[in-house]
């Protein structure tokens, strides 16, 4: 149990950045996410904390205490590894009871040993494999071993690097699943790091979002959702992505898609006289057709929109439709009864509290939020 | 997924029936040598220079060799000779090994400028003429009195076999993750504690294949102990040699079936450690 | 958009009990595919969906050309062609590893099927496909300097050039990462309504397979268990495998009792959970398999069947819920996905119900759908 906080932590590879000046604070118990495509940084954030790598600058502390020069061994971190890491000559038990035999996580007698793995293995539903060596198993289960050698010993830190990742998408929901449940429980504070925004939201007490080695933004999940500090944030959370448009500011208010979407200029949001506007498929809703879409936020003030439907495409329950608005596209997500087929005009409204204005930028560039379409 | 696209069946065509012919010429070739050898070895003094295959054969010549006889008759003492040959390379490796490992795996892990090109600087010894270096060893040896001792013979063969084993035991090294290492480090163990529990047994093939390499390049050094030994440390090498004698003293039989001995014993190692031999000469260029 | 370069004919694809099985000496003979038979109508695509080793890209393999047929009839339009060598089929393939050539920039990777023709005006037909496909920026780059998706492109395009009758993709998005695969995936939807082609997709990815297809097959161990619209397959499978291959999050499947009241069907499940169900075909005290898909459970009104069950994990995903639940007497847990803003809470007890059309009831033993 520790708060960890890095400082300016700076970790290049010759000459490209692993991570850029990074400051986190993690506060005790916490279970924190990382998340971010892959070359963001995340694993470099990891092994930084474990002292895996040489930093180039900055500070890593655990329970207050400086990590400076401080050997692996001696930080008291536990960390899963992508690869696995496991040892190839080595059976799952003598995987798992390494950590407890080395004499640096506390003194644990044969029975001690046997009763740790016995719990963490029964937990993990690997408690079959016991004698097996790592080239026996499958993917997944080796990924819950890599996770048990860090679940079996006490730890001021436990480091999670895509303990998901190689999991069958039925595997990893159970095991997601099974996780936040040892999150909730566990006061270890964990650094757990993923490129799936869905695991970030789940599992996260707060999330840090990294983009090319650089924190974008840190906030709990309900922040990061609503209020996503720029397009990439906005970008990288939710599936399918959002819907960003050009518009222009005249006459008070905010025109895009060739007069199509058309919103009055928030009180209190500064904006030039252009703009970018972002609408969230999943935010959108069918204000003819869907029955109580319109009828639950009655009295919230709506942004309203027509448009053709181009492309309807079956996502199990739901429809991803493809809408020609104005003289643009718009993507929005409908539930499968009774959803539109193409060709057909369909009116849809937004929450403008839930239209996001960011500032303008050109294609591929991203720019920061500037707040919501919602007066204040 | 890899699939074949033309399964195709093999057909004899006049440009592959050729084409074997031509492999099968060089086949014969190259193991004439051997074969006449064989016979060489099985014939009495008075048969070796004829060419006739029709000979009745005898193991003498292998006994005169190993005995009293041979040195006698000779004056070279092969069985000696034999011996220091396996106290030689044997030390050498084992020297190379003790140094080898930990130099490997430094040289495997460790990135800094120029590290590429001091590895390459240590390989290129084998490819220096050792005649190059024979001369002034031959001065300082006969200065410090490591001339023609086994101490001296293991230090000049650790030049031949140091930067294999470092070499071959390195891409070994750089084969296996390091996250490896890094999760014994976080179990708790120190640097040492995991390169010896974790790194090093995954390397044993390796060892195998570079001690192995090692011995047989040891084995098979002609120069350092024809100039730097005399009698009591000189090895199998030279010593078959000695068996022509000069002039018409020449015991080409026996010439025959000494080197058929000697190359017994890195033939057997080879042999029995095959599998990792492949691999190993390899020399990691072909990553897994 | 220039001339336009669009299927002049697309052809039905007819399979005729199509069967392929493979003869290793010393081994059983293996049947990778037993008996297939598909009426694909012309411009119409087609997404081969199944679990490694179905048969699937053996079939997709077959109708190209690559594998004999052991037995059967392949047509494309009135022609049988399953004699007839690859090349002579007037079929496209876009492989799963693009099967680009490297040291060729995309214009000859393009040109390359053309000229081995000897197609007069190949240079021609190139710059018209690459300009329909707005690819013309690539032509002068070779294959490894292109992202994946790029690489997917060409290799579609290639597939493309010689205007076939029949185009056949094996995987072609699974290359690529979420965000991409989405966007060609509408890409490659938009491009083939507008070529018309008749294209046979194989996928494992159901989601993939639900999105793209006008109609798709999902195959296993070498039949195929279903085949329709994706609103069929999804909405109304017609067997528990069909039920639990497609649908993410998985289907949940668990033991019950049908029992037929006046009213119509309610499953019996657990020891005292009971669920409202659509099967006029189901007879009183059957033992049954109940699926309810995660997305189908809601919240039950007070006043009817209904599950009870304790919230063992609730995760928030902003957009939805998921709920993970045990029924006490129901082997293994229960999802739920619920509408953002139901929290439930670890440790609550609560009744899911779900619309009786959506609860499917399967025949254990053999996995058939009972209506």
């Amino acid at each position: 149990m520790a708060t960890l906080e890095l400082e300016g932590v700076t970790t290049r590879y010759g000459k490209v950045v692993g991570v850029e000046d990074l400051e986190l604070t993690v506060g005790d118990g916490e279970f924190f996410v990382v998340l971010g495509p892959s070359g963001a940084g995340k694993t470099t954030t990891l092994k930084s904390v474990a002292g895996l790598v040489d930093m180039d600058a900055g500070r890593v502390s655990i329970g207050g205490r400086d990590m400076g020069g401080v050997e692996p061994y001696h930080r008291n971190v536990a960390m899963a590894f992508e690869s696995y890491a496991l040892y190839p000559q080595k059976t799952v038990f003598e995987n798992l009871a390494s950590p407890l035999r080395s004499g640096r996580t506390g003194t644990y007698d044969k029975a001690e040993q046997s009763k740790r793995i016995e719990l963490v293995t029964t937990t993990l539903g690997i408690n079959h494999l016991l004698k097996r060596f790592p080239r026996e198993l499958s993917n997944g289960q080796r990924q819950r071993v890599a996770l048990g050698r860090v679940l079996v010993r006490p730890a001021d830190v436990y480091l999670l690097d895509e303990p998901l990742s190689h999991l069958d998408a039925k595997l990893r929901a159970a095991m997601r699943a099974e996780l936040k449940q040892l999150g909730e429980d566990s006061s270890t504070t964990s650094l757990y790091v993923t490129h799936d925004y869905q695991e970030a939201l789940d599992l996260g007490e707060r999330i840090a979002v990294l983009r090319h080695g650089r924190l974008v933004q840190v906030g709990t999940p309900e922040q990061i959702w609503r209020e996503p500090a720029d397009t990439f944030v906005a970008k990288a959370l939710g599936q399918p992505e959002i819907n960003l448009l050009d518009g222009e500011v005249t006459g008070g208010r905010i025109v895009a898609a060739g007069g199509a979407v058309s919103l009055p200029v928030p009180s209190g949001v500064d904006v030039g006289d252009r703009v970018r506007v972002g609408l969230r498929p999943r935010d959108l809703d069918r204000a003819d057709a869907d029955p109580d879409g319109g009828a639950h936020r009655a009295g919230a003030e709506r942004l309203h929109l027509r448009g053709r439907v181009h492309l309807a495409e079956r996502l199990g329950r739901l429809v991803e439709l493809s809408i020609e608005v104005g003289d643009t596209e718009i993507i929005m997500v409908a539930g499968s009864d009774h959803a539109p087929g193409e060709g057909d005009v369909i009116d849809m409204a937004i929450d403008l509290a839930d239209v996001h204005l960011f500032a303008p930028g050109a294609p591929g560039e991203e720019t920061a939020r500037l707040g919501s379409g919602r007066p204040r | 997924m890899a699939r074949e696209m033309m399964p195709g069946r093999r057909r004899f065509t006049a440009g592959s029936v050729g084409a074997d012919l031509l492999i099968l010429l060089w086949f014969v070739f190259s193991l004439f040598p051997i074969v006449w050898m064989v016979l060489l070895a099985l014939k009495t003094r008075s048969q070796q220079t004829s060419t006739y295959f029709a000979f009745s054969p005898t193991l003498e010549n292998f006994g005169t060799v190993m005995s009293r006889r041979g040195e006698d008759l000779t004056s070279v003492n092969f069985s000696g000779a034999l011996l220091s040959s396996v106290l030689n390379c044997g030390g050498a490796v084992l020297v190379s090994l003790l140094i080898g490992i930990p130099a490997a795996y430094a040289a495997g892990r460790w990135k800094y400028r120029g590290s590429e090109d001091l590895m390459f600087q240590m390989l290129s010894f084998r490819f220096a003429p050792e005649l190059m270096v024979v001369v002034p060893l031959f001065v300082i040896y006969n200065q410090t009195g490591l001339f023609d001792t086994t101490y001296g013979m293991i230090w000049v063969l650790q030049l031949v076999t140091m930067p294999l084993v470092v070499w071959i035991l390195r891409s070994y090294f750089q084969d296996l993750s390091p996250e490896l290492e890094q999760a014994a480090l976080l179990d708790g163990y120190t640097r040492r504690r995991a390169f010896v529990m974790v790194a090093l047994p995954l390397v044993r093939p390796g060892i195998a294949a570079a001690a192995l390499l090692a011995f047989i390049f040891a084995w098979n050094n002609y120069v350092f102990p024809l100039i730097l030994t005399d009698s009591e440390a000189t090895t199998v090498t030279v010593a078959v040699t000695k068996f022509l004698g000069g002039g018409g003293q020449a015991y080409y039989n026996l010439t025959a079936a000494a080197a058929l001995i000697g190359a017994l014993p890195p033939l057997v190692l080879a042999l029995t450690i095959q599998r990792y031999l492949v691999r190993g000469l390899s020399f990691g260029a072909v990553k897994a | 958009m220039t001339t336009a370069v669009t299927a002049t004919d697309a052809a039905p694809l007819t399979l005729t009990d199509v069967r392929k099985t493979y003869l290793a000496r010393g081994r059983e003979p293996f049947e990778a595919v037993k008996g297939m038979s598909m009426d694909i109508r012309p411009g119409e695509l087609i997404a081969l969906l199944g679990p490694s080793g179905c048969g699937k890209t053996t079939t997709l393999r077959m109708i190209a050309g690559l594998e004999t047929v052991t037995s059967g009839a392949i047509a494309i339009g009135d022609r049988q062609v399953q004699d007839l060598p690859p090349g002579k089929r007037d079929i496209g393939v876009g492989f799963e590893s693009y099967a680009l050539y490297p040291p060729l920039n995309v214009r000859e990777n393009l040109a390359y099927g053309l000229k081995a023709r000897r197609v007069r005006g190949a240079a021609r037909q190139v710059d018209q496909l690459a300009a329909r496909l707005e690819m013309s920026d690539l032509l002068d780059q070779r294959p490894a300097s292109l992202s994946s998706g790029q690489k997917q492109r060409v290799a579609l395009a290639r597939a493309l050039i010689r205007n076939p009758r029949v185009l056949l993709l094996d995987e072609p998005l699974s290359h690529l990462d979420a965000a991409q695969r989405q966007r060609v995936r509408r890409e490659l939807k938009v491009l083939q309504r507008e070529f018309g082609y008749t294209t046979i997709v194989v996928t494992h990815d159901q989601l993939e397979a639900l999105s793209l297809a006008d109609r798709m097959a999902v195959m296993n161990a070498g039949v195929i268990e279903q085949f329709g619209t994706p609103d069929e397959i999804y909405d109304d499978p017609a067997n528990m495998f069909v039920a639990d291959f497609v649908g993410e999050p998985k289907i949940n499947l668990f033991e019950g009792t049908a029992v037929r009241r006046s009213g119509g069907t309610v499953v019996r499940a657990g020891r005292d959970g009971r669920l409202a169900a659509y099967a006029p075909a189901a007879t009183d005290g059957q033992a049954v398999t109940v699926g309810l898909r995660p997305q189908d459970a809601r919240p039950a009104h007070d006043d009817e069947p209904a599950l009870a069950a304790r919230v063992v994990v609730y995760e928030d995903f902003m957009e939805f819920g998921l709920a993970t639940l045990e029924v006490p007497g129901v082997d293994g847990r229960i999802v739920a996905q619920l509408p953002h803003g139901v929290r439930w809470r670890r440790g609550e007890t609560r009744r899911i119900a779900a619309r009786p059309d959506r609860v499917y009831l399967f025949d254990t033993e053999t996995g058939t759908r009972i209506r």
